[in-house]
């Protein structure tokens, strides 16, 4: 492909950029597991650039190529959550965005410690819809997005949302338990 | 305020940023319900989550990644088959007939795997079926069953199967492929706990999984009690046309698929079932038959309908009249309710007619039949019943 195609595909691609990559960070939970997972994007979009061009909104199309990888391909990869935890995980990325103090800094941080290995633990497809959900999206760009119809879409997000809760209530297991376990 | 409102507000992310009312509201609601209260601390969980900037450089690597590997391209694929889909496209409502590939249910064994090896691909007269049957029931079938579970003594059988609608991204692209479900065939007869096995592409998961949802059986029956059966498998196939292999001499007209409209109108239906409202099924597809022109895919879903309304109330004699006029609408290939067909029989111990309709069935089938089905074939020559020469 030449140098222009390259340049057609960052203008399409680059002010998306961000909203692809922190939906991608939400669903993987990991830095390099979310930036795999956008090239992974860009690589099924690139072939198609002269279509992407033609959209009205090129970000819902990359976001449903996104979520579709995501849920065909995170198996492969998904590794014990407790082999690797990045250190952004740990202290900063799950922290409250309001100004906490050091006690409630302690707190949101061991908050934020429970929400991953819930989250690691939650099914792949709740993961999805959740992570797309909590980037704002509406229920009808989820519909675009997942394919769902509005009723299926609404029972999953209910009940996501109930085993995320489930699993956020749930004492911490050991490595060995939790390696591979959806429930 | 109650259940529904709460996820609705936080469905629509209403909950996101509350207003002081509205946070009043919720926590009247909260008190009594523990669940809705969980449920907004793990959405609130979710938006408060810092997420990292990508680094600086990310679009910069992924456009060198692609660079250096613009020679290994995505699949092409398929395009659409201008036969098949034609204009309808244009409309935007076509539900392309959804082919049953009839893989039956089969259980799985302790370790999850499933269980129907020895069957090979689908025979052609009679007498190779009987050779076959002979051969693969006694070297393995038997052995690696567990008859109960397949036997259709107080065994499960399928009573509806309805196609889902086609996914419309994967009809836009052309897209054909299967999906193999696994799920619970529930004491009630329902369908619970849909998980996909396998799937030739995402995008006809969802489908699939309202397919499957929608399916609905004779319970399992032990020591008079329906039970729960977990781990039944069904393979669903998406096929754009029903057109046939290559080497078929294509003298078969092309079946017309179900319309939106007709699916909408008998929806009613199986509501009513579920609620044990028989007459009110009864109505909605009385209503149906005399509303609509129906084509042979319609009538066929119709008389199942039927079919499965009276089994339901229990009048099995009608429930075979229903299911077989539903087998018999011409040009169709939906052998699913052959096999129903089947097990009726075999409840009313006409042996001989079941025997006939799983033979009709296994030179229809195209496809893998499972054990199963050969199991059933060995039981009912057990009882007398004899294959044609």
């Amino acid at each position: 492909m030449s140098k222009a195609s390259d340049k057609r595909f960052e203008k399409i691609v680059e002010p998306r950029l961000n909203a692809l990559y922190r939906t991608a960070f939400r669903l993987t939970g990991f830095r390099a597991d979310a930036e795999d997972l956008v090239q992974d994007v860009c690589l099924r979009a690139y072939p198609r650039l002269a279509e992407l061009e033609q959209l009205d909104n090129p970000l819902a199309w990359l976001l449903r190529v996104q979520y579709r990888l995501f849920i065909d391909h995170v198996r492969r990869r998904e590794r014990s959550p407790f082999e690797r935890l990045d250190p952004d995980i740990e202290s900063s990325s799950l922290m409250a965005s309001r100004d906490p103090g050091p006690e409630e800094q302690a707190s949101a941080a061991a908050a934020g410690q429970r929400l991953h290995r819930a989250w690691q633990r939650l099914e792949k497809d709740q993961r999805a819809l959740l992570a797309l959900h909590a980037e704002g999206y509406s229920l009808s760009e989820l519909q675009h997005i997942t394919g769902l119809p509005k009723s299926a879409l609404k029972a999953r997000l209910y009940r996501a949302r109930a085993r995320l809760a489930k699993l956020l209530k749930t004492k911490a297991v050991s490595s060995s338990q939790a390696s591979g376990v959806v429930g | 305020m109650n259940c529904q409102d709460t996820a609705d507000l936080l469905d629509s992310h209403a909950l996101d940023r509350p207003t002081e009312n509205q946070r009043k509201l919720v926590e009247a609601h909260f008190a009594t319900c523990v669940a809705c209260e969980d449920s907004w601390n793990a959405q609130q969980l979710l938006l408060t989550q810092v997420i990292p900037e990508p680094r600086p450089d990310l679009m910069a690597e992924i456009l060198r990644h692609i660079t250096g590997r613009n020679e290994e391209r995505m699949r092409p694929r398929n395009r659409l088959r201008a036969a098949a889909v034609g204009g309808a496209i244009a409309v935007g409502t076509l539900f392309a007939a959804v082919t049953w590939i009839p893989q039956l249910e089969v259980r799985t064994d302790e370790a999850g795997a499933p269980r129907y090896m020895g069957a090979g691909a689908a025979v052609s007269s009679p007498t190779e079926f009987v050779t076959r049957v002979e051969q693969e029931l006694r070297a393995e079938v038997f052995n690696e069953l567990r008859p109960a579970s397949v036997l259709p003594d107080g065994g499960y059988f399928a009573l509806l199967k309805v196609g889902p609608p086609y996914p419309r991204d994967a009809l836009e692209q052309g897209l054909e492929g299967h999906v193999v479900v696994e799920f619970t065939i529930t004491s009630l007869g329902t369908v619970a706990d849909v998980t996909v096995v396998e799937s030739s592409d995402s995008i006809f998961e969802a489908a699939a999984i309202e397919g499957a949802s929608s399916f609905k059986y004779k319970p399992r029956v032990a020591a008079g009690t329906p039970v729960d059966v977990p781990g039944v498998r069904n393979r669903i196939g998406f096929a754009l046309s029903n057109d046939r292999s290559a080497e078929e001499p294509d003298d078969r007209p092309e079946i017309p698929p179900s319309r939106p409209a007709f699916r909408q109108a008998i929806e009613p239906a199986v509501a009513c079932i579920d609620e044990n409202n028989f007459q009110c099924a009864q109505l909605v597809l009385d209503e149906t038959i005399a509303t609509y022109e129906l084509n042979v895919s319609e009538a066929h879903m119709l008389w199942r309908l039927y079919g499965y309304t009276h089994f339901r109330n229990q009048n099995f004699e009608q429930a075979i009249s229903a299911y077989e006029t539903a087998a018999a609408q011409p040009g169709l290939r939906e052998l699913g309710v052959r096999l129903t067909l089947a097990h009726l029989y075999y409840e009313r111990q006409q042996y001989q007619k079941a025997l006939d309709t799983v033979v009709e069935y296994l030179v229809m089938a195209e496809n893998t039949p499972t054990a199963s089905v050969y199991v059933f074939v060995d039981r009912l020559r057990q009882l007398g019943a004899s294959v044609p020469r």
